[in-house]
């Protein structure tokens, strides 16, 4: 046997270490930001990796090289070691610092962005839809635009629309549409009200940085801005039929921008199609063009005539 | 050490063989080519139980797993036991007729097809407004494997692995009867659903059950998703229908064979689908156009609502909040739906409750009223009819329009 272990765990320490520098340039590395509070939730992420890249190569390092220094050598006898209180303590007090340390660094991110005291106010200047997981998609209710219409006269009808269901609600299953620009050039504050009408799902939308448990019962509020958009109103097909579309052409099924189309996930086990439980994130330009998708959404969800019958090929 | 390191190696090799081999199987996307559709072992509910079930035993739960189990006096469906069919009793020769037969109409999971004939060329092409062509199929199957099998079982008969632990059930396709249907034709098995039924029962899902939005696949897969549930759904009818004939000793037809028993049964599914597609349900213009007018279509909606001899009040008592169970066509006990909740299966678009209100819902007991709800005097009492159910889960317009259901 003798140094063969050493050799493997020390392949397997270089390997990971390969494996990080290499990523960002295979394209396995973090997906682009385009959230408010992106940046920050990456650095914090950068500090942990940091931290945890110096004590795996430092621990792994000791390891192999105790690995191979002390490699069975036929005759020779170990010694025994009863243990020692001065590294015991201070592999204890260590960890602590770092945790402790790690705690002080974050506070003031997970302070503005998961406080309840720092989400949007329900009036006419934040954007409401109300998101239901269930097994397995997501279900999302926006107010229809006569409601939002409304909201700008008396922002105090705007409250009520995270608890109570409206009749002109529109429903979409598995989209997330919102605007980038509000009125005064900054990003559009948009409020989640999150449920789930069976288990624990997780609200995940990794271009926003964003990842929120739904807990049956329970109405979560979630909060974000997006600093870009990718969707366009744009005529796709051979019959001049306006569309929606992000990177992701839905007549020719094809990726016309791939970094362009930006996922909804669940990030929490919630059973058999849990990786198929995936929806879309829109971000429109601006207020008028997702009120225009906005009422193509709400002309198909209270249709009152039949569409016309579809032609066979 | 040069004698201990490939022992060593072997003592991990079923570690790896361990962890590969699962990673590995699971990467092919399509069915095995060896793979047969299994011929049916579940009985056949020829009729099911009439009675309401007072003290339900288990809504929403798959019927009939097995004869073993209808056999025992306790099983809710145990005294209909007289109206089921056991496929079991065909035994030899006429097995193998008819595994062979339908094989050679459907085909097998990887290489589905749908053939019109056995052998001669007698019935007419596929209509190709169905898109039963073998490339459709063929993607659809794979799909199929992927994203429906789970629930919806190899043969679609709504008992995959998954099917029993959700409620209520997944549909069992070889009935060939769908619930949301958007067709004129006469309930029953001839009431097919349209290509644009099934495409929007799989974008928007199914509120209220397991069956989820399938909208971030696109157009063509779900178009090919379609073509092979409508494959699945003949080949179960089909198969039910001969053994149905060979079981009875009746029925078999002209031909007395079973391949002619099973091509005469293809020829009239297909012939129904066809129809179904062409047969779409007329929706007449909506006619409440102002606040005024709405308000006096929700009240004499209310009003038909509430008859008490062909009123909906009948089978959903209290608006539904006190419905009893029952069982449908699959013999699954279910109950009318409290229109209370705002959830609607069939869809919440106002036109999907004029299409149930229409047409009913197939298999469920809910009769279709278009007979009974006509224009007269420029009020259309269908209409009516939806426009109060619409208001009917909301106070607010509960309290807009007068209706108080307290």
């Amino acid at each position: 046997m003798g140094k063969y272990w050493s050799v493997l765990f020390g392949v397997v320490l270089l390997a990971c270490i390969g494996l990080f520098v290499i990523s960002p340039a295979m394209g396995w590395w973090l997906p682009m930001t385009v959230s408010s509070f992106g940046a920050e939730i990456d650095n914090l992420f950068m500090f942990i990796l940091w931290v945890t890249t110096f004590f795996f190569v430092l621990t792994e390092g000791l390891l192999v090289y105790a690995m191979w220094k002390y490699a069975h050598v036929p005759g020779r006898k170990a010694a025994f070691v009863h243990g020692s209180h001065t590294l015991e303590t201070m592999w204890t007090l260590v960890p602590v610092v770092i945790l402790i340390l790690i705690a002080v660094v974050q506070i003031n991110v997970w302070e503005r962005i998961k406080y309840h005291s720092r989400m949007p106010r329900p009036d006419a200047t934040t954007q409401q839809m109300e998101v239901q997981a269930r097994q397995w998609e997501w279900r999302v209710r926006y107010p229809s635009p006569a409601r939002i219409a409304a909201w700008e006269k008396d922002p105090k009808l705007a409250q009520d629309f995270g608890g109570v269901p409206h009749i002109d609600d529109v429903h979409v299953p598995n989209e997330i549409h919102i605007w980038q620009h509000a009125e005064a050039g900054r990003p559009q504050r948009v409020l989640v009200h999150l449920r789930t009408r069976d288990v624990i799902h997780s609200f995940f939308i990794p271009v926003l940085r964003l990842k929120q448990d739904a807990l049956p019962g329970k109405t979560i509020p979630v909060w974000f801005m997006a600093t870009d958009y990718n969707t366009e109103a744009k005529v796709v097909g051979t019959k001049g039929e306006v569309r929606w579309v992000d990177g992701f052409n839905p007549h020719t099924s094809k990726f016309d921008q791939e970094d362009r189309v930006w996922d909804l996930a669940c990030a929490e086990y919630c059973g058999t199609r849990h990786s198929m439980m995936k929806g879309r994130f829109f971000v429109h330009k601006d207020k008028e063009d997702f009120l225009e998708w906005l009422r193509s959404a709400e002309k198909a969800s209270h249709a009152r005539e039949a569409p016309a019958i579809a032609k066979a090929p | 050490m040069a004698l201990s390191l490939p022992r060593t190696l072997l003592s991990l090799a079923p570690i790896l063989i361990g962890l590969f081999v699962p990673l590995l199987s699971g990467c092919e996307d399509r069915y095995s080519e060896d793979l047969r559709y299994p011929l049916r072992t579940d009985p056949i509910i020829d009729e099911p139980p009439t009675v309401e079930s007072l003290v339900p035993d288990r809504p929403g739960v798959l019927p009939v797993l097995s004869m073993t189990q209808m056999r025992e006096p306790e099983f809710p469906l145990h005294s209909a036991l007289a109206k089921t069919l056991d496929p079991e009793a065909i035994k030899g020769a006429d097995r193998q007729a008819l595994t062979k037969t339908l094989e050679t109409m459907f085909g097998t999971p990887a290489r589905p097809h749908v053939r019109g004939f056995i052998e001669s060329d007698e019935l007419p092409d596929l209509p190709p407004e169905l898109r039963l062509d073998n490339r459709s199929l063929r993607m659809g199957s794979r799909l199929y494997r992927v994203h429906c099998l789970h629930c919806h079982g190899l043969p679609g008969d709504g008992r995959g692995p998954t099917a029993f632990w959700v409620n209520p059930h997944p549909r069992d396709y070889r009935k060939g009867i769908f619930k949301f249907v958007s067709t004129s034709v006469a309930q029953g098995t001839g009431q097919k659903p349209r290509r644009d039924d099934l495409m929007r029962v799989l974008k928007e899902g199914i509120e209220g059950t397991s069956m989820p939005s399938f909208g971030v696949l696109s157009d063509a897969e779900l178009e090919a998703m379609t073509s092979y549930v409508i494959h699945l759904s003949m080949r179960g009818e089909v198969e039910a229908f001969v053994m149905r004939a060979v079981i009875t000793g009746t029925g078999l037809g002209d031909s007395g064979s079973i391949e002619g028993c099973a091509k005469d049964s293809l020829t009239s599914v297909i012939n129904y689908w066809q129809n179904s597609q062409k047969q779409a349900i007329e929706v007449r213009p909506f006619l409440a156009k102002t606040d005024e007018e709405m308000k006096a279509s929700v009240g004499r909606g209310h009003a038909l609502f509430m008859d008490e001899k062909n009123g909906c009040v009948k089978c959903h008592p209290n608006y539904g909040r006190d419905s009893t169970f029952r069982f449908d066509t699959w013999g699954t006990e279910v109950r009318p739906a409290n229109l209370t909740n705002a959830i609607y299966r069939g869809g919440r678009r106002p036109i999907d409750l004029y299409y149930r209100v229409h047409g009913g819902i197939n298999g469920s007991g809910m009769v279709g009223f278009a007979d009974q709800y006509k224009v007269v005097d420029n009020k259309d009492a269908l209409w009516d009819v939806v426009n109060f159910v619409q208001m009917l889960p909301y106070p607010a317009m509960r309290a807009k329009y007068g209706i108080n259901i307290d």
